[in-house]
């Protein structure tokens, strides 16, 4: 039993070593690579390296040569076993702003190897609150809207996408 | 005293294993990441790009303009026994026009590189041909209609001016009229329904399923079944293409539309005024 919980104390100490020293500006610069294959391109920002996380700001998101939106802030923080990214003040192209309410003022995705699966969704803005989760197994995005007065009234072509059973906004995506 | 500090030391040596074999795999990751991320560089050719202007129902492409023979050129002449009738093109940039003759009555189809009476039918623009023979060129307009289309359609609804000016090959069409669509997306799909032509898995085109003709899409030619190849010399090939030509719409003073309707290429031009 000792040496279980010896190895396990040896085994947090590794993992908390290796976030603290892994290169988490190189590994965002390999995202970014990733992402720019499927014409995702994160471009402008400024980086900052934390213990346990990346902050990246004034972001500019271009998505097959159009941006598409900017946001202030953007965080991420991983423990390994939890991971949470936070992105603050979205505004989206004019363009768009006709299509989407915006800004939106919060995006929360968090994974937990509790619920190793699934990935929580929170997000708000001036179209209300989402509420959701990813199943990362079945490949499946589900949605709960609470739509704000502005997203009834001005926006109801964006909300006829959305399934209203009892009074409930829900999406379902597949991908 | 000693005790102590080997007792510390023997308790430190395994947890200082376990953090240099961490750096040894965060300096093993450091070596193959990439040093440097992705930045946006904007490309001048994402901008639209005006090609020409030349009248509305243009029925047929531009031929790319083919390397310059040697040849001794003369004075283009005009083939003065043959009505022209019509010039149509294809996708693959091919083309072929009805000539009639105006003795015989008779009409007949040339396509490209086909010869009449030993004249070669080398090049087709949109309102006359070429035809070579004996290295000379000869030229063929497109039969002229007496007809003078000249009319305006305007219309006040919710402040906005709906004007549209036809003048045989212009149509002048109002930028207040066009931003009352720009500015309301839903205004859009409400007169106009589109749906993406893949081919091979790629886009080609912007398929109209079905368009409101008192909007302005129905006024300005557009058509149910057809399909938007490109607007002003951009091929449409994906979203972002499409959404280029929405972002700057309010820069452009002319839009070419290219069509194909019925398996022929048509160019529908206009004039923002």
């Amino acid at each position: 039993m000792k040496m279980i919980f010896k190895l396990f104390i040896y085994l947090i100490v590794f993992l908390m070593s290796l976030l603290i020293l892994a290169p988490k500006e190189l590994a965002y610069n390999f995202a970014e690579k990733e992402l720019a294959k499927k014409q995702i391109i994160i471009s402008d920002e400024t980086r900052d390296e934390r213990v346990f996380g990346l902050d990246i700001k004034d972001l500019k998101l271009y998505f097959e040569g159009i941006e598409v939106a900017n946001t202030s802030k953007t965080s991420i923080t991983t423990f390994l076993v939890y991971t949470k990214l936070k992105v603050k003040d979205v505004n989206l192209l004019d363009s768009f702003k006709s299509m989407i309410p915006s800004p939106i003022m919060d995006i929360e995705l968090k994974h937990s190897v509790l619920e190793f699966d699934k990935v929580d969704i929170k997000a708000s803005g001036l179209f209300g609150k989402v509420e959701g989760k990813a199943d990362l197994l079945n490949r499946k995005v589900l949605l709960e809207l609470f739509p704000s007065k502005v997203m009834k009234s001005s926006y109801s072509r964006l909300l006829r996408n959305f399934r209203l059973k009892d009074g409930r906004y829900t999406y379902e995506y597949k991908y | 005293m000693n005790t102590n500090i080997n007792k510390l030391i023997r308790i430190l040596i395994p947890y200082t294993f376990v953090v240099l074999f961490a750096y040894i795999l965060s300096t093993v990751a450091y070596v193959y990441l990439p040093k440097s991320g992705v930045n946006y560089i904007e490309k001048s050719s994402t901008n639209l790009e005006y090609r020409q202007y030349n009248g509305f129902y243009s029925q047929v492409r531009v031929v790319k303009k083919e390397p310059v023979k040697k040849r001794k050129k003369q004075n283009i002449q005009t083939l003065s026994n043959y009505v022209l009738k019509g010039i149509y093109s294809t996708t693959s940039n091919g083309g072929w026009i009805i000539v009639e003759n105006k003795r015989t009555k008779q009409s007949s189809f040339i396509s490209q590189d086909e010869t009449l009476d030993g004249y070669l039918l080398v090049k087709l623009y949109k309102k006359y041909v070429v035809f070579e023979k004996n290295s000379k060129e000869y030229k063929l307009d497109m039969q002229q209609k007496n007809e003078n289309i000249k009319y305006e359609v305007t219309r006040k609804v919710d402040n906005t001016n709906e004007n549209i000016l036809v003048d045989n090959d212009t149509v002048k069409v109002k930028r207040d009229y066009l931003n009352s669509y720009v500015k309301d997306i839903d205004k859009v799909w409400n007169n106009i329904a589109i749906n993406e032509i893949r081919q091979n898995g790629k886009i080609d085109g912007f398929k109209v399923e079905n368009v409101n003709k008192n909007s302005v899409f129905g006024k300005l030619g557009l058509k149910k079944g057809d399909i938007i190849k490109s607007i002003n010399n951009n091929v449409l090939g994906s979203y972002a293409d499409a959404f280029k030509v929405y972002n700057n719409i309010n820069n452009t003073k002319y839009l070419s539309i290219e069509i194909l309707r019925d398996n022929e290429i048509m160019e529908l031009n206009y004039e923002i005024d």
